[in-house]
């Protein structure tokens, strides 16, 4: 299934494979420093996977197009295999993912809170999902930011914390970890509340953490948000994170906070 | 008869899933309850919002919330007809005032400000409710402690 978000197009996951078809949305994409092996099934079907046996990239959001594969920044090897992909109609992603909510979180991208008394469904299912009681999407100024962490967790088999429409309480969720890394939630403490998201990549300086969360401006989105306002890191018990990283991000966002 | 009988299905259906929230809205205001020191129903009168700077360059959203008092439930209110509040929230989000009265459940800060208690802390006032919020509260077990002050 491909998904288009602002120009972009986003594979998700479909438990540990991905498929790509036609994919000709080639304008961003989010690299890493993996490296890959090519096999070719057929005149038009190639298998791509990577080296590293737990990849923790985006690799759902690689972006081909019908001639050429773009960047691949840090890419050494398989990156001549790449330019010869250049009349493929169709590319076959598999990878051992560690972070399959990822692909649950990025398909939501877009889902608005209704304003007023209306309430958005979809939103209204994130506040079921966290067995949180209304009947409005934002009803009295809530926060819906643990709402959403808690439907993608639970379509991922994860039990949510208790009360998981607060952010805090993401904190009692699987393990504390000392730095970001892709698919993590990461909490941002204040006084009652905070905002819970996934974190999806980092800025070039390293100072900034793209967010993929809900609540970010009334709806589903990535947001830029300062490195050094995250509290903890939090990832599910069982998830190992040896190899795990945090790619640059340079996909569209939206800058959370500034006055700019 | 099919028609009663498809009445009576349907009215069914509707009474389960009302139970159902019901239960659900019911202990969070328990747990509201539970752990927080301040609760009273009111009638929102006005807001304000401003950006306050975080770090560099970010900023969130404070917003202040009026309102008059109804009903003191729990803790020391004084002779206060009216109180304000504040609570965050990011910069950007929509904040609105609703028309109903509601329960809610507060905090103080270290300058003896009220702010909102977080999600899960407003509610209807629904007679319901309200007489759950004026019950004993429950001993504070890893099960019911949630940080909704700190």
């Amino acid at each position: 299934m491909i998904l288009t978000y602002n120009g972009y197009a986003m594979v998700q996951s479909t438990g540990h494979s991905f498929e790509c078809e036609e994919i000709s949305l080639p304008t961003h994409f989010i690299h890493s420093s993996n490296t890959f092996d090519l096999y070719k099934l057929s005149d038009s079907l190639y298998r791509l996977e990577p080296k590293a046996k737990t990849s923790p990239i985006l690799e759902h959001l690689y972006i081909f197009n019908k001639y050429e594969y773009q960047g691949m920044r840090g890419i050494s090897g398989s990156q001549k295999l790449f330019q010869k992909l250049n009349t493929s109609k169709k590319i076959t992603l598999k990878f051992d993912m560690n972070y399959p909510w990822v692909g649950t979180a990025i398909s939501q991208l877009g889902i608005k809170e209704f304003p007023g008394i209306k309430a958005n469904p979809e939103v209204m299912k994130y506040h079921k999902a966290a067995k949180y009681g209304t009947n409005n999407d934002s009803a009295d100024g809530d926060a819906w930011c643990g709402s959403f962490i808690a439907w993608v967790m639970s379509e991922n088999g994860f039990t949510p914390p208790k009360i998981a429409v607060r952010a805090s309480e993401w904190k009692k969720f699987g393990k504390m970890i000392n730095k970001p890394i892709f698919g993590a939630i990461g909490f941002k403490f204040r006084s009652g509340g905070g905002h819970v998201g996934f974190v999806i990549g980092q800025s070039y300086d390293g100072n900034d953490l793209y967010i993929l969360g809900g609540n970010q401006g009334n709806q589903v989105r990535i947001s830029k948000y300062p490195k050094n306002i995250w509290a903890a890191f939090i990832i599910p018990e069982k998830v190992n994170t040896t190899l795990s990283t945090l790619p640059f991000y340079s996909g569209h966002s939206s800058k959370r906070g500034s006055e700019a | 008869m099919m028609k009663k009988i498809l009445i009576l299905i349907l009215t069914y259906c509707i009474c389960m899933q009302t139970s159902t929230a019901n239960e659900d809205i019911i202990e969070g205001v328990r747990l509201a309850r539970d752990n927080t020191d301040f609760a009273v129903v009111i009638s929102y009168t006005r807001l304000e919002t401003e950006k306050i700077e975080i770090s560099e360059n970010y900023y969130e959203q404070k917003t202040i919330y009026y309102a008059d008092i109804i009903e003191k439930i729990r803790g020391n209110f004084s002779n206060k007809t009216s109180l304000s509040f504040y609570a965050w929230s990011e910069s950007g989000d929509s904040v609105g005032l609703p028309i109903q009265d509601k329960l809610i459940f507060l905090c103080k800060d270290q300058d003896n400000l009220f702010y909102f208690a977080g999600p899960g802390s407003s509610f209807i006032a629904d007679p319901r409710y309200v007489y759950i919020a004026k019950q004993e509260k429950r001993e504070l077990t890893g099960e019911t402690t949630v940080q909704f002050c700190n």
